[in-house]
């Protein structure tokens, strides 16, 4: 009777907590999702949970701001080609270090690694000179030209342990039938990491989606090229006041893609950021 | 052509193939020495190296002035800037007449005190006052005069070492250096039908090729767009004109890699082990990312230490100057020191409204005073003294414990990063491992609460910052406020981040609700490598929950948590969005502050300094951790 009622209890108290761990994680969103059918001056006058007539105007403003839609397109544009870059050349590189033994293969993997942990903000001086050099300040070939500092180690490391994963006969029987070694890694071990590929894929894609500090840093002149989370942090507004409805509208517009990319993967994001972490 | 291949060639090569060899050895022997001659000529050409070495086309201000004395006016000096120069490119217009010269009035001067004034010849780099304050008057169409004012900085050519470190360094020397060797040995391998310097001809050829079109491309881009961001039309004549010949150089290259690949197999001789031919084909994959990290990281990082010993700025024309390890010294002087509390009428420490206590003035700060009364103005401007960073109450006693610096502001930033580092990490360990256990348990909805879970991590750091700012404003309009109100928990709204509020605990809370399902995510891994058997046995011997959790889970979890460890402080120590949007400057972390002053204050130098200190902070902790909390990889 006792260990009935106390595994009642532990059954009740569980449950109190994963609907706590759901509301931390969702609720904030839920707010901005709510804000986002008020209009500015309701927000700036009074806090409610839910909107008091809700309305569609934030997201019509945005839709209509061609500044705005411009971002969109910038951010969706600099993060594609980063990560087609990243996958095309940081397959080559795990494969090499994930499939072949050669002397130096350690070391390479640890400066790859080693660029991993590296603090981005060191190098943002050198790196400005160089963008200033090579004439693409203000551009977003700027930021297709950084981004693979994060990028590229990410996926090399993420992509060797899944090439090391790979049993090994696949080399041999592909070598026995006469195929060369870049005929074995393009035909055969590529397609096999296809779903490793899409994961590292998404992965590179949303940290290039998000960053911050490059592109702020790289388009702070031209307004042209700046990317969605410089135009949120600096957004105008219409008038004066703080434009808080516009921005919790932008963040929905900016979050939805990407969470639903989050909902269609979940168990290969999970899979894949647990790879590059904690088998390496 | 007498050269024979020695050895047993597969077949004997014919004469024509003779002559194809030698010119395909000599095409890569030519390609190593245009690196290097490339090189030089870059080195030679450079603009700022030209200027290091032959002084700026127009020194100084470019300004002449001569004296004019016309009948029925006063004497006076009219201004001739030089075209092209300084003085004509801040608008100084011939047939301007001089008032003054960094305020010093030149009427009654003579024409050589006045050019001594401009002090054209000593332009020096040792010189601190790099622009000259030139007040005139202008004479107008209508023959009026207009008072005008203008600040000239002064034309000074950078030391050779500065211009050459800036431009060049050592990383693409270096490159450069090692693969025109290569090429070289290369083409003389080639020469003794070696297959292995064959094949590795192969690779060269085939990167260089790739390496030129992408060359080609980006030339085409770059010299067509039109101004900085391209808002004039593309101008294709000029971007043809620059990629066209770089395409040309492939051809070449092209027809000796397809005769190399030919005759490869018929006329080259000579064994290649595994192991060698491995080698060259993992090298051959790795070549890529090697340009890329070598171009996007090696060398800015480069740049960053070199700029790191100079006192450079952006946007002014004064060039840098090598000033050792001052950047350094400023940064990290620091000193400590006793100050009593102002007392109040009752004998107690005062207090300002806001519930601060307020100090006296430390002798350190009175010592730096009376060094800054007796100092000349120039030496002022220079000198940095310390100043108080913070003030800590000695346990409940009347004195309190100072720390002064050089730079107060970086002394802050790394206590508020330690500090934000700390707690958030601690946080974010915890809340990671509930949340962990939470979505490891099998309940129903277990997949939708992995996705809720993974929300947080999916909204841009930046985009969750300024939503935070949202929910936790500072009056009744803030949703957190209201919650806390509704709940009875506050009986007025809290100031979330003003500078007596709890700012810092704020900024805490924003960064864990970010973070935190990262770190569950890595600590869900560990945990589902547990085996379920363990539980089960434990189960079996009565051993409770809590106690599985402490004798099973947190052993086995260590490696896991070690990890998740070092990946959190070090993303932690270089936080910077969310004290970028939601804190002022005042209240900077390590990266804060140096984005603050490379972007506001535009001293590269000193933000540089500020950069490879926040590096060497994070090997530290590297070190440390792997050394204590004893990770080990493969």
């Amino acid at each position: 009777m006792r260990k009935q009622a106390l595994g009642l209890i532990g059954r009740v108290f569980f449950w109190l907590l994963v609907l706590a761990v759901a509301f931390y994680t969702i609720a904030p969103f839920i707010y901005a999702f709510s804000i986002s059918f008020r209009t500015n001056s309701q927000v700036l006058v009074e806090a409610r949970y839910l909107p008091e007539d809700p309305s569609l105007i934030n997201y019509q403003n945005l839709f209509e701001d061609a500044d705005f839609m411009r971002t969109m397109f910038n951010s969706a544009l600099v993060a594609s080609v980063t990560v087609l870059f990243s996958l095309v050349v940081g397959s080559f590189a795990a494969y090499a270090l994930g499939r072949v033994r050669f002397k130096g293969r350690m070391m390479v993997l640890y400066t790859v690694l080693a660029m991993t942990m590296f603090p981005q903000i060191s190098i943002l001086s050198g790196l400005f000179s160089i963008v200033n050099d090579l004439d693409i300040y203000g551009s977003t070939v700027a930021l297709m030209f950084t981004y693979p500092i994060f990028t590229l180690p990410f996926t090399v490391w993420v992509l060797t342990s899944f090439f090391q994963g790979l049993p090994a006969e696949i080399e041999q029987a592909a070598l026995v039938d006469g195929a060369t070694p870049f005929q074995t890694f393009w035909r055969i071990l590529v397609p096999l990491t296809a779903p490793a590929l899409v994961t590292t894929g998404l992965l590179a894609f949303i940290s290039a989606w998000n960053e911050y500090l490059f592109a702020l840093t790289f388009t702070l002149v031209s307004k042209t090229s700046q990317t969605v989370p410089v135009a949120i942090a600096n957004f105008g507004g219409y008038g004066f006041e703080v434009p808080v409805a516009d921005r919790a509208a932008a963040t929905v517009i900016v979050t939805v893609p990407v969470l639903v990319l989050v909902l269609i993967f979940q168990r290969r994001i999970i899979e894949g950021l647990t790879a590059g972490a904690v088998k390496g | 052509m007498t050269l024979i291949p020695p050895g047993a060639g597969r077949r004997r090569p014919t004469e024509q193939e003779m002559i194809a060899l030698e010119l395909v050895s000599g095409l890569l022997m030519i390609i190593g020495l245009v690196a290097f001659a490339a090189l030089f000529y870059a080195i030679v050409t450079n603009d700022s190296i030209q200027e290091a070495t032959q002084g700026p086309e127009i020194p100084g201000v470019g300004l002449d002035v001569v004296l004019r004395e016309p009948e029925d006016e006063e004497p006076y000096f009219e201004l001739r800037p030089i075209t092209g120069g300084q003085a004509d490119l801040t608008g100084i217009k011939d047939g301007d007449r001089l008032v003054s010269i960094d305020r010093v009035e030149v009427s009654g001067l003579t024409l050589d005190e006045v050019r001594a004034l401009i002090r054209e010849d000593d332009v020096k780099l040792e010189d601190d006052d790099f622009q000259i304050v030139f007040d005139f008057l202008r004479p107008g169409t209508d023959g009026r005069l207009s008072e005008a004012e203008r600040t000239v900085p002064k034309n000074v050519a950078p030391t050779f070492l500065i211009a050459y470190l800036n431009s060049f360094a050592f990383v693409l020397p270096l490159i450069v250096i090692s693969l025109g060797y290569l090429f070289i040995r290369l083409g003389i391998r080639l020469r003794r039908y070696d297959v292995v310097a064959a094949r590795w001809s192969l690779v060269a050829f085939l990167w260089l090729m790739i390496g030129l079109f992408v060359a080609a491309v980006w030339s085409f881009w770059v010299n067509g767009k039109g101004g900085i961001i391209g808002d004039d039309p593309f101008d294709y004549g000029r971007a043809l004109s620059y990629s066209v010949p770089i395409l040309l150089a492939i051809i070449p290259m092209l027809i000796a890699y397809r005769w190399l690949d030919q005759v490869i197999n018929e006329v080259f001789s000579g064994e290649e082990s595994l192991t060698s031919r491995q080698t060259r084909f993992a090298w051959t994959l790795l070549v890529p990312t090697l340009v890329v990290l070598a171009l996007v990281a090696a060398r800015p990082l480069e740049q960053t230490f070199i700029k790191s010993l100079t006192d450079d700025e952006f946007g002014t024309n004064r060039p840098a100057r090598f000033i050792g390890l001052d950047n350094y010294q400023t940064l990290t002087s620091f000193k400590f020191t006793t100050v009593p509390c102002v007392k109040d009428d009752d004998g107690e420490c005062a207090r300002t409204p806001n519930g601060s206590i307020v100090w006296e003035t430390s002798d350190v700060e009175e010592v730096e005073r009376e060094k800054l009364r007796s100092m000349s103005s120039d030496e002022r401007r220079k000198f940095k003294r310390y100043d108080v960073a913070a003030t800590w109450r000695l346990m409940g006693s009347d004195t309190g414990l100072r720390l002064l610096g050089r730079d107060p502001t970086f002394l802050n930033s790394i206590s508020n990063t330690l500090r934000f580092t700390f707690t958030s990490v601690v946080l974010e360990l915890t809340l990671g491992l509930i949340i962990a256990m939470v979505v490891n348990s099998s309940f129903r909805g277990r997949g939708l609460m992995r996705t809720a879970m993974l929300v947080p991590w999916a909204i841009p750091t930046v985009v969750s910052a300024v939503l935070w700012q949202v929910i936790l404003r500072g009056d009744q309009t803030g949703i957190f406020n209201k919650l806390l109100m509704d709940l009875g928990l506050i009986d007025q709204a809290k100031q979330w981040f003003s500078t007596t509020g709890p700012w810092m605990n704020s900024i805490v809370a924003v960064d864990v609700w970010k973070t935190s399902p990262f770190m569950a995510l890595l600590l869900l891994a560990g945990l589902q490598i547990i085996p379920a058997d363990l539980y089960e046995a434990a189960s079996v011997d009565g051993a409770s929950k809590v106690r599985q959790f402490f004798t099973i889970t947190l052993p086995l979890l260590r490696p896991t948590i070690a990890v998740a460890l070092i990946f959190r402080t070090l993303d932690a120590l270089r936080v910077f969005d969310v004290f970028q949007v939601l804190l002022d400057t005042t209240r900077p972390s390590m990266a804060t502050y140096n984005y603050n002053r490379l972007v506001l204050t535009r001293s590269d130098g000193y933000a540089s300094a500020v950069g490879v200190m926040i590096f060497i902070f994070i090997l530290l902790f590297t070190i440390l951790y792997v050394r204590f909390v004893g990770i080990e990889r493969e």
